[in-house]
C-alpha cells in the first residue's frame, strides 16, 4: 500500500517513458512468433511423425496455438504490472519513489519535499533527447541512498515542478518558523523543522540582562 | 558415436481430447492464482480508481475470449474424434 496521509494531497503521479514498453513488446511478438515456426517446422521436419491424432490435426493444432496466445497473454499483463507499478508520486509533503521488480519484489522510499538539496536531470544520447525523457536525481539532506529515476517522462518538467514543490515547503516551515518563535508565551519553544534537535525556550533580551 | 536421425527416434506422443481437457483445465487454475496476484497488486499500489477499472475489463475480456476459444478448439476436438 502506499502510505499517504488522509491530510496529504497528491499532486502528481509520474511514469516511466513508453520506450520501456519496447523491450517488453519485443519479448511479447518473439513469444507469439513461437507456434508460427513450430507449425512450420512440424511441416518439414519429421516431428510429426511423433504426433497421433485421434481426431482432425488442424483443431487440435488451433487450439495449441490459442493455449500458447493464453501464455503470452498472461504474461503481457505481468510485463505490463510491472511498468504500471513503478512511480514517483509527489504530494505536497513528500516524494514517493515506488519500483517493483517482478510481481513479488518491491521497493518502496519516501522523503520529505522540503529535504531535498539537489535535483540533477541527465539525457543522453538522441533517444533520450527526442523522445524527451531521462533520468533524475533526487539528494536528500539524509545520509540514506539518494532517489534515481530512469527512463522518467519530461525530466525537466518533473524538476521544475519538484523544485517548486520544495520552494514552497521550506517558505511554510520558515512561516511557521517565524510565527512560532514570535509567541508572546515566556518559555515556549518556537516550532522546529528539526524534530530531534534541542531548542532552547525563547529568552528576552531582559532575562540576559538580568543574569 | 553418433546420434540417431529424427525420424528414427522413438517418440510417440496420443494426442487424445483428455489431453486437450488437462491442459485447459491446468490452464485455468494458472490464470485463477495469477489473477488473484494481479488484482491483489493494481487494488493496493494502483493510483487511480479508473485506470485499474479500465485494466479489469480488458484483462477479463480478453481472458475470457481466449478462454472460451480454448474450450471450442477442445470440444471441435472431441466432436472430430467421434
Amino acid at each position: 500500500m502506499i502510505e499517504i496521509d488522509k491530510n496529504e494531497r497528491v499532486l502528481r503521479i509520474v511514469r516511466k517513458h513508453w520506450f520501456v514498453l519496447l523491450g517488453d513488446l519485443f519479448l511479447l511478438t518473439i513469444c507469439l512468433m513461437i507456434p508460427v515456426l513450430l507449425l512450420f517446422t512440424l511441416r518439414t521436419l519429421p516431428f510429426a511423425t511423433f504426433f497421433s491424432w485421434s481426431g482432425s490435426s488442424a483443431v487440435a493444432q488451433g487450439f495449441f496455438v490459442i493455449a500458447w496466445l493464453f501464455i503470452v497473454w498472461m504474461i503481457g499483463w505481468a510485463l505490463w504490472t510491472n511498468y504500471y507499478l513503478d512511480v514517483l508520486i509527489v504530494t505536497d509533503k513528500r516524494v514517493f519513489t515506488i519500483e517493483q521488480h517482478g510481481l513479488f519484489r518491491r521497493t518502496s522510499s519516501s522523503f520529505r519535499i522540503d529535504r531535498i538539496q539537489n535535483t540533477t536531470v541527465e539525457q543522453s544520447g538522441i533517444i533520450q533527447t527526442l523522445l524527451g525523457f531521462g533520468t533524475i536525481r533526487l539528494e536528500t539532506a539524509s545520509e540514506s541512498e539518494n532517489f534515481v529515476g530512469t527512463f522518467i517522462t519530461n525530466p525537466y518538467e518533473i524538476k521544475k515542478f519538484i523544485n517548486e514543490m520544495h520552494d514552497t515547503a521550506v517558505e511554510k516551515s520558515q512561516l511557521v518558523h517565524t510565527e512560532g518563535s514570535a509567541s508572546p508565551v515566556k518559555g515556549v519553544a518556537f516550532a522546529s523543522p528539526l524534530p530531534h534537535k534541542s531548542v532552547e525556550p525563547f529568552q528576552s533580551s531582559d532575562d540576559v540582562d538580568k543574569r | 558415436m553418433t546420434p540417431p536421425p529424427i525420424g528414427q527416434l522413438n517418440l510417440h506422443i496420443p494426442v487424445t481430447p483428455i489431453l486437450l481437457f488437462s491442459i485447459l483445465a491446468i490452464l485455468i487454475v494458472l490464470w485463477g492464482v495469477f489473477t488473484i496476484v494481479i488484482r491483489y497488486h493494481w487494488k493496493n499500489y494502483g493510483t487511480g480508481k479508473l485506470e485499474v477499472f479500465t485494466m479489469n475489463f480488458f484483462y477479463f475480456v480478453g481472458s475470457i475470449i481466449l478462454i472460451v476459444l480454448m474450450v471450442v478448439f477442445a470440444l471441435l476436438y472431441l466432436a472430430s474424434v467421434a
